[in-house]
């Protein structure tokens, strides 16, 4: 089925459905999702726990397969790829920011930040590119520690630094600042925000954090896998702003169920 | 307790492969323990039953006299080869014995000492071979009644001439079947002889063992009469053994000829004492396959780190979900409850299948064994069930309480944050510290063997090798750390992976790591060990390139002088060097000089032409002077009372034996004095040891303490009438050594002759069909009898000497057929020869065979010593699946992030693989880390008391083999937890993790 979701935007998601369970204990996480995500836009998907925002970031990356609808990266269907073709894909495409971080003890910061490129062998074409993310990152003399030795926010930049070392088409980040005080939380924001305007990235974070969300230029609200609010921060000068009407939809949609 | 129970079962259903392997390890371990204890327990019971037979080794008779001395009997004991019968007893005794009152029964016969060709595998022990002799009395009677009763055919006085009666252990080496033949040789050459009966003897006395035969019959076989040199006499009831022994033996004492008495008081002592030798030096090896000791005890010393692997590793992993419990309010009791209830489970359950396995392999084994069939495996049941159970529930007590106590110990809160992620860890530097201490104290325990205290011998090489072993596995963690990065780079390069995610992967686990690997090692180890110390223990034993063809040794006079010339013109011959061949003891050795065991005063004493014999260019044996100037030595060896002699003996004490030193030995045989030479120099020859052996040149079977060389002359004036006996042969190319036997013979009687078609032996043997009514050929007569060996291209037919006269066989029959036999079994190079009818008996020995076949049987007993080694390693490899499965499962959150970052699932099937690999690796550099120095001690200590020159020699090809097998292991035991990794998708991987966390 050729749809609309191979055009040439970065993100685009038609029709989307995932549920987990069976029959009577089966939980609808994502249901009929629609999105598109423009080159150098950068995209929040808020919602309460449970709405399905992780589950709606996992399959735009790939990392579960949808029981309807279509994803597609860069123009390519996720669907048409098998097991392998996919992942090869996601080493180049896609960079993953998580929420703990998710960085390999064992591996120093430098071999953490080059672990894409390490899992493929590719190391040479961007090794020098390490130099300026880690300047970038300010993490320049964290070089050889290892992730114990490192704060949360200092470890969440690596976690950045990995997730654009192989220059993808589009970053996808869960909860970045969950594990991170509001301090750091900001510093995070922000320097994920210059990275998007100097680099041109496409970014997709999810978060259930007005403060985060704000930094995105388009907010999708989420509640039980349904979009149930487009938002556009331009809109609202803070987060705090933000972060009422974030409620008042979802009181809203609360009575409509009702 | 109904939530611990279902807590349980819910773990086990769980984490059922850990459970599985668990209880495979424990079985494992239980098996082998009844294995190792039930089998010595049963070789020790066997000595007990076998004295309780000793009681009727003489039957229903009560004494046995014999002719000479108490010393001589031990003498003739030790002896082996072909003899004259022993002096006869006084008539004036024999007399007065068959007419005493007190005496129910006396039978009175003519012992000689003959030897018979044993065709099958008689011999298991290491040291003997086909070809070898099997010395035995041939025993005259004239009673009309058998000393024992006959279990098949006929007495002496029904059966034909040249038909004997053996007696039932002498049936097994000999023949079974009553019409079956065997060559007997006695001092008139070599006889084909049939058995016409066969007699029941409860137990095998070597010295009792005999050949029956009636007067005329002797005195065909051995040229010499049959006069009374033994009697078996029963006592009437009531009369005192010892009383009327003693009696006995002071009247033949006064008659002029002494006699020695034995009861069977004597043979229960003996079957008691070999029975304690038996289960104190380990040699029931030799008679119970299963029990090799040290093997055994390492093989269950790997099981009990597979089971402390498994369990603590089972009981560690889980200290999250115990924080939650305690947390929940489980108190610190009800947690221990959990730990011991399963621990106790699953021991029971190992315990039981082990019980089940231990006593399946005790019965297979035992039924595998003659000498064990039938015996009953229940009678120390009890034993075997205790100490299975003190085997399985031990190990498991242990394995659970270091982590038990870390669990309780553990607030709630601590168990709860208790995090699963990794991070690489360093062994405390004490470790490292102690762990060399202790592996420098194994090479100290060589110095055991300088002491003369029995004490420090028996307890110093076993703690060395205790010390070594624990400082290998206080190393461990230091070798993991330094090995990983060096190693990473090979698995990184072979699975296609950056070496960087491999470098800290086995520290990050470095306690799971260094547990799996010491399982690993103790197998391993092992093998390295016995392959090193093995393969360099038999190069000092190793005939060299340069050695004689053959060895031959003419009976019973020897050579004359003047007809020595004429023996390097035997057709085949190259060249001869004679030698007059004596047996005496060293003599006035200091206390300082350790004697006994392995070690004995008995020395192989030849006089000959030195360098003919080791000379560095024309010796026909290659030799190398340790000490002393070869030239200036045989200048002194021709000028008179000067010896060399071999570095066995200087080995023992360089103080006593070495050039300028006296050496003084005791003749040993009648009249006896103390010989005195000075050591002019001290030899290496390679292989003197069993060559000598091989060729029969020693006393007995018993081992000496070393060689001594001295000149003709001086061996002449020192032994008056002694002749050239043993001749060291070099053969020209094409030559079969046996076929020399006759032409020599001949030169010496020159009425020998090969036995007739018509003669009685013969006849027998051209009567047989060629093949068997199996439809197997017959050796004896079929197109393989006659098999020889040339000195090339052996396997041949046997080229016939020029000079050699006689008949040939028309249809070959019994021409180098074994006798008596037609079994089919491997004889080896060993092909007996065609009877010969002569005063004369030539043995030859052909070097070059018996040299292949000491390679062959030492081979044989490296592989045997091998097995427990590697069955231990193959049990330590459930201790790597187990260490994989957990690892693998650890790291699912560290799997699902690399899977999410784009490692494809192919990726993670090689990253776990080489994981798996790394394991094999590090355990390859620990096996040879421990084995090579571990080997080097045993062989220091094994040269020093065998008496041979330490050689070290690494077999590095059978080394790569052994230790890419076990990489193939760890590779293959990955295999199940790397695809269950890569099977799943990554968010599966993420969320286990997570929930793990």
């Amino acid at each position: 089925m050729k749809s609309s979701v191979t055009d040439s935007s970065p993100v685009a998601v038609e029709n989307l459905s995932k549920s987990f369970g069976r029959e009577h204990t089966m939980v609808q996480a994502i249901a009929e999702v629609s999105l598109q995500v423009q080159a150098g836009e950068h995209l929040a998907v808020i919602g309460p726990s449970g709405s399905g925002k992780s589950t709606l970031l996992h399959l735009i990356a790939g990392l579960t397969s949808p029981d309807a609808g279509h994803v597609a990266v860069g123009g390519v269907d996720l669907a048409s790829m098998n097991d392998r073709r996919l992942t090869l894909f996601r080493r180049q495409h896609i960079g993953m920011i998580f929420q703990s971080y998710n960085l390999i003890p064992t591996l120093t910061v430098e071999d953490n930040i080059l672990l894409p490129l390490l899992l493929g062998k590719g190391r040479s074409r961007r090794d020098g590119h390490i130099d300026v993310l880690l300047d970038t990152l300010g993490l320049t003399d964290r070089r050889r520690h290892r992730p114990d030795e490192l704060s949360g926010g200092e470890q969440q930049r690596v976690a950045i630094a990995r997730a654009l070392i192989a220059d993808p088409t589009v970053i996808l980040a869960d909860e970045p600042t969950g594990n991170l005080d509001s301090l750091n939380g900001q510093k995070l924001c922000e320097m994920i925000s210059k990275l998007r305007k100097e680099q041109k990235r496409t970014i997709i974070t999810v978060t259930h954090d007005p403060s985060v969300a704000i930094w995105a230029d388009r907010v999708l609200v989420l509640r039980d896998g349904w979009i149930v609010e487009t938002l556009s921060t331009d809109s609202y000068s803070t987060s705090k702003e933000l972060g009422e009407r974030f409620l008042e939809v979802l009181s809203r949609d609360a009575e409509t169920v009702a | 307790m109904s939530l611990i129970l279902k807590l349980l079962a819910k773990q086990f259903q769980r984490r059922w492969l850990c459970t599985l392997l668990t209880v495979a390890a424990l079985a494992a371990a239980v098996a082998m323990v009844i294995v190792v204890v039930g089998g010595h327990d049963v070789a020790f019971t066997r000595g007990n039953l076998d004295a309780e037979k000793a009681k009727q080794a003489l039957g229903r008779f009560d004494l046995l006299v014999i002719s000479g001395t108490d010393e001589d009997a031990q003498a003739d004991q030790r002896r082996g080869g072909t003899s004259p019968p022993a002096p006869a007893i006084s008539e004036e005794i024999v007399s007065r014995l068959q007419n005493d009152p007190r005496v129910r029964e006396v039978i009175t016969c003519c012992a000689a000492k003959v030897e018979c060709c044993p065709s099958g595998p008689i011999f298991r022990t290491a040291m003997h071979r086909p070809g070898m002799l099997l010395s035995c009395q041939l025993a005259a009677v004239t009673a009309k009644q058998p000393p024992q009763e006959l279990v098949a055919g006929q007495w002496v006085d029904a059966i034909p001439d040249y038909s004997v009666v053996i007696d039932k252990q002498m049936a097994f080496p000999l023949g079974d079947a009553v019409g079956s033949s065997f060559q007997l040789i006695s001092r008139t050459g070599r006889h084909d002889v049939t058995i016409g009966g066969v007699l029941d003897s409860p137990f095998p006395i070597r010295r009792l063992q005999a050949i029956y035969v009636c007067p005329k019959t002797f005195t065909r076989l051995t040229g010499q009469p049959a006069a009374t040199n033994r009697i078996l006499i029963d006592l009437a009831e009531g009369v005192s053994r010892n009383e009327f022994a003693d009696e006995l033996a002071g009247d033949a004492r006064r008659a002029g000829t002494p006699v020695h008495i034995e009861s069977a008081d004597d043979y229960i002592e003996e079957a008691k004492r070999w029975a304690s030798f038996r289960t104190s030096h380990g040699q029931s090896g030799a008679f119970f396959p299963l029990l090799r000791n040290a093997e055994m005890n390492l093989a269950i010393l790997a099981a009990l780190f597979v089971i402390f692997n498994t369990f603590s590793m089972g009981v560690q992993e889980r200290m999250r979900q115990w924080g939650v419990l305690r947390a929940v309010g489980m108190t610190r009791l009800g947690l221990l409850t959990l730990i011991a209830v399963e621990g106790f489970l699953l021991a029971t359950l190992g315990w039981g299948i082990g019980v089940g396995a231990g006593y399946w392999l005790m019965r297979e084994s035992l039924s595998q064994l003659a000498s064990f069939a039938g015996y009953d495996l229940t009678i120390h049941v009890g034993l075997w069930l205790t100490l299975g159970a003190v085997t399985a529930y031990g190990a498991v007590f242990l394995a659970s309480i270091i982590p038990a106590i870390g669990a309780v110990r553990k607030r709630p809160l601590d168990a709860m944050t208790g995090t699963a992620r990794l991070r690489a860890t360093k062994g405390p530097r004490w470790m490292i510290l102690l762990g060399l201490l202790l592996v420098a104290l194994n090479p100290l325990s060589v110095l055991s063997y300088q002491l003369p205290d029995a004490w420090a011998d028996r307890t110093l090489p076993p703690l060395g090798i205790l010390a070594s072993l624990v400082g290998f596995v206080l190393l461990l963690p230091s070798i993991v750390i330094l090995c990983e990065r060096i190693f990473s780079h090979v698995a990184g390069a072979i699975f296609r992976l950056d070496h960087r995610l491999l470098r800290k992967q086995l520290s990050a686990n470095l306690w799971r790591v260094v547990g799996c690997l010491s399982a690993l090692t103790v197998g391993l180890g092992l093998f390295v060990t016995i392959q090193v110390w093995g393969r360099s223990m038999m190069v000092p034993f190793m005939v060299p390139e340069r050695c004689p063809d053959a060895v031959v040794t003419v009976f019973p006079g020897g050579v004359p002088d003047e007809k020595l010339p004429e023996i390097n013109r035997v057709p085949g011959v190259e060249s001869a060097v004679p030698m007059i061949l004596q047996h005496p003891a060293l003599a006035n050795l200091p206390d300082t000089v350790p004697v006994g065991g392995i070690i004995t005063r008995d020395v192989i004493y030849i006089g000959t032409d030195a360098p003919a014999m080791i000379g560095d260019d024309k010796g026909i044996i290659a030799c190398s002077f340790l000490r002393g100037d070869p030239a200036e030595a045989y200048r002194l060896l021709n000028e008179g009372r000067y010896c060399l002699i071999t570095d066995s003996l200087y080995i023992r004490c360089p103080e006593c034996f070495d050039v300028g030193k006296t050496l003084n030995l005791d003749t040993l045989d009648p009249p006896r004095r103390t010989l005195t030479y000075t050591i002019v120099g001290v030899i290496r020859m390679k292989g003197w040891h069993l060559l000598t052996m091989s060729a029969q040149m020693r006393r007995g079977l018993s081992r000496v303490g070393g060689m001594v060389l001295t000149s003709a002359n001086t061996a002449r004036a020192d032994y008056p009438g002694a002749n050239n006996k043993t001749f060291w042969l070099n053969l020209t190319p094409g030559t079969d050594a046996m076929s020399l036997e006759f032409p020599i013979v001949k030169l010496l009687d020159p009425n020998a002759r090969l036995a007739s078609p018509d003669s009685p032996s013969a006849s027998r043997a051209a009567s047989r069909p060629a093949h068997r009514p199996d439809g197997k050929p017959d050796l004896r007569t079929g197109p393989l009898a006659g098999m020889g060996r040339s000195r090339e291209g052996r396997g041949g037919p046997p080229p016939r000497a020029a000079g050699a006269s006689g008949p040939r066989r028309p249809g070959g029959p019994g021409r180098g057929g074994p006798p008596g036999r037609g079994r089919g079994m491997d004889l080896g190079d060993y092909s007996p020869q065609p009877p010969i009818e002569s005063n004369v008996y030539c043995r030859v020995t052909d070097t070059a065979a018996m040299t292949r076949a000491i390679v062959r049987r030492s081979e044989g007993i490296i592989q045997a010593l091998t097995f427990y080694p590697l069955l231990a390693l193959g049990l330590a490899s459930l201790a790597v699946v187990n260490t994989m499965i957990l690892s693998v499962r650890v790291r699912n959150w560290e799997s699902g992030v690399l899977r999410s970052l784009g490692l494809t699932r192919s990726g993670l099937l090689r990253y776990v693989l080489a994981e798996g690999m790394l394991i094999g690796l590090l355990a390859c550099v620990a096996s040879l880390a421990f084995g090579l120095p571990a080997s080097w001690t045993g062989i220091l200590g094994t040269s020093h008391s065998m008496g041979v020159s330490p050689v070290y020699v690494i077999p590095w090809a059978t080394l790569c083999l052994g230790l890419a097998a076990a990489v193939v292991l760890c590779i293959l035991a990955a295999v199940a937890p790397a695809i269950w990794a890569a099977t799943r998708t990554p968010l599966k991987l993420l969320q286990e993790g997570r929930a793990a966390e």
